[in-house]
């Protein structure tokens, strides 16, 4: 199995078109994204003081951020109503189904809102500092930190589909795979081998998104050392067994995978909605992959919260393990290369 | 010699098509088996079910005492295939190529090395090991596509039209690589639609059309199947009944005809040229050329199948 991922790996490196969407193509789109959004974004403006009429809850167990105000409401359509004549920020009413949030007019100030009450933990009452506090939640966070993480999971499914689908098109178009097949070696292993080879280029496409943001734009992701190899690791998985599915779709399709693989992943992405959302535009689904895999990382870099990284590493492995062995079923009882 | 190769009653369909119908050949060891027939005959299926990249519905096949269905593992490491289409990775360099294929065969290290290297060297391209297979020229390729199919030294080496499209000159050094490999014991299974190569490399030949086998035998044994005559072509203008009489009575002629040229059928023994020439000066008929057609195996193998070989 060294053999493939040695070949693979050599094939990576002097394939153009291969080259493009494994390095260059993240690379590209860091550079083009950071420096359209480093212009747009000014990560030190103040949003301005956000003055929240709230009602349902202790005044005690409130939050306590700087720049946030709270003042106790008579009723939740009143504080509606001072909301619609731009009097507060926006409206909260604390129940027992969780927290309600009526927005006012100015978006960025509602963004900030949205992140604020996503950190707040009604039960951490007693700590002095919330997650909102500790992170400084929404304030020095740049355009390009939330693009960054969709600009990664749009670059692992895309670069995954076309790469697995495309490795055994390529094969096939190229005459060596009934040559490989031919050999001694159990098939099973030929393709467990070709699975194996996906390794380098999974890394090599997250490391050169993730580098350049980060050395050149200054792209934050997770607080730490161990929240970032957390985040890599998600995000190479991710992109393993993508390339490990589309790589059992390679074994029926016959033409070349790009013009089926890029529109289809597209649609994906488009479908999940995330990287939509923060243009305002709502997914079809908040279910698919792509959804989940950057909910995942966004629930790290923002929140802290790693367990749904975790969770999308352990299903990511599953469904690597499960389509490797499917693949290898299909392509050892496959009557005609 | 014993046989190497044997095919017992091999038959392939798919669906409603039978592509070998009761295929049935031997190749004994280290000969150069020489596989004819039009295009859809079968000889590519039978070469991919030997190879094991298909199956097969019926029949038994066997190589170097392995059966196929059995020992499938053990005749897989037996055979090298080098196949018609150009099986190369077109970035990796000829080494690489070569590395990697004979890696499969479960070649590592030194001997990996080492094989790479006398592969090169027996087709030739010993001043190319870190060109890229893209960079090549057709003839090169196709060098570089033999020796990814015997680096590991392979018992059984199947060859599918492996000169097709080159230069002459890697036509040749591709001929006397393959004379070079039975030199060294390996046994050859060969096709080619080049009448002149398969005369030229092979100890025997099948020929075979609609999935059947039509013939098999050497050349000469094949030659005979068909015919015992050749004709004698003379250009010539057109002589007068009497003379054609003349000639048609000399012992052992066959026929004779004119149509534009004069031509005579005789025994492929036949002694009396001198008689006829004689015979067409002495009636002051001026000859301008005299050609003799023996039969080969195009003609052969046109009176096998009915059909031209491309």
């Amino acid at each position: 199995m060294i053999y493939i991922i040695k070949k693979q790996f050599l094939i990576l490196i002097r394939d153009k078109g291969s080259l493009f969407f494994t390095v260059l193509f993240p690379a590209l789109l860091v550079m083009i994204l950071g420096n359209m959004l480093d212009k747009l974004d000014n990560p030190d403006s103040v949003i301005g003081d956000i003055n929240l009429q709230y009602i349902g809850i202790n005044t005690k167990i409130l939050p306590k951020i700087d720049g946030v105000s709270f003042i106790e409401a008579s009723s939740f359509e009143a504080a509606k109503i001072a909301v619609e004549a731009d009097a507060a920020t926006a409206a909260v009413q604390f129940s027992e189904r969780g927290i309600e949030l009526y927005q006012g007019r100015d978006s960025i100030k509602n963004r900030a809102l949205e992140s604020v009450f996503r950190g707040i933990s009604i039960g951490a009452v007693n700590s002095e500092k919330t997650f909102v506090q500790t992170k400084n939640l929404g304030y020095n966070r740049t355009m390009l930190d939330y693009y960054a993480v969709t600009m990664i999971a749009m670059i692992v499914f895309m670069g995954g589909g076309v790469s697995g689908a495309s490795t055994v098109f390529e094969e096939r178009k190229n005459g060596t795979l009934s040559r490989t097949a031919m050999s001694p070696k159990s098939r099973a292993s030929l393709y467990f081998g070709t699975v194996l080879s996906f390794l380098p280029q999974s890394a090599l496409q997250v490391i050169c998104t993730m580098l350049p943001s980060i050395l050149i734009f200054n792209a934050h992701y997770a607080n730490t050392i161990a929240g970032n190899l957390l985040l890599f690791s998600m995000f190479f998985i991710v992109g393993i067994s993508t390339c490990s599915v589309f790589a059992l779709v390679g074994l029926f399709i016959k033409i070349n995978p790009t013009m089926v693989i890029m529109p289809a992943v597209w649609a994906l992405m488009f479908l999940s909605g995330s990287f939509a959302q923060d243009v305002y535009i709502t997914g079809f689904s908040d279910i698919l992959p792509p959804r989940l895999v950057q909910n995942a990382a966004f629930e790290l870099t923002i929140f802290g919260r790693y367990e749904k990284c975790v969770s999308a590493i352990i299903v990511s492995a599953f469904v690597l393990a499960l389509s490797s062995v499917l693949g290898a079923i299909i392509f050892s009882r496959k009557a005609k290369i | 010699m014993d046989n190497f190769v044997s095919v017992s009653k091999l038959t392939k369909r798919y669906g409603d098509f039978t592509a070998v119908d009761n295929l049935s050949f031997e190749v004994k060891e280290r000969e150069v088996f020489g596989f004819l027939g039009p295009n859809g005959a079968g000889k590519s299926t039978t070469l991919h079910v030997i190879c094991n990249l298909t199956g097969f519905d019926k029949g038994e096949i066997s190589v170097g005492g392995h059966d196929l269905r059995r020992e499938t593992r053990i005749v897989k490491s037996l055979i090298g295939l080098v196949p018609q289409e150009i099986a190369l990775y077109p970035t990796l360099s000829a080494y690489e190529n070569v590395a990697f294929f004979a890696s499969l065969y479960g070649l590592s290290g030194r001997a990996l090395k080492s094989a790479v290297l006398e592969a090169l060297e027996f087709v030739g391209l010993s001043d190319c090991v870190k060109k890229r297979a893209e960079k090549m020229s057709g003839g090169m390729q196709r060098r570089l596509n033999i020796a990814c199919g015997i680096a590991h030294k392979p018992k059984l080496i199947v060859m599918d039209e492996p000169t097709v499209g080159v230069d002459p000159q890697s036509r040749e050094q591709i001929m006397r690589s393959i004379r070079k490999l039975r030199e060294n014991g390996a046994t050859i299974i060969y096709t080619s639609h080049y009448m002149p190569e398969v005369q030229e490399i092979c100890d025997r030949i099948a020929i075979i059309d609609g999935g059947r086998l039509a013939a098999s035998g050497t050349e000469e044994e094949l030659l005979k199947m068909v015919t015992d005559v050749k004709t004698i072509t003379i250009d010539c203008p057109k002589i007068d009944e009497k003379i054609i009489n003349f000639i048609v009575d000399l012992p052992d002629v066959k026929r004779v005809k004119y149509q534009e040229k004069l031509k005579i059928e005789v025994p492929l023994r036949f002694t009396g040229i001198s008689t006829i020439l004689q015979a067409l000066v002495d009636n002051g008929v001026p000859v301008d050329n005299l050609k003799t057609d023996a039969p080969n195996l195009e003609t052969t193998f046109l009176a096998l199948t009915g059909k031209e070989l491309r």
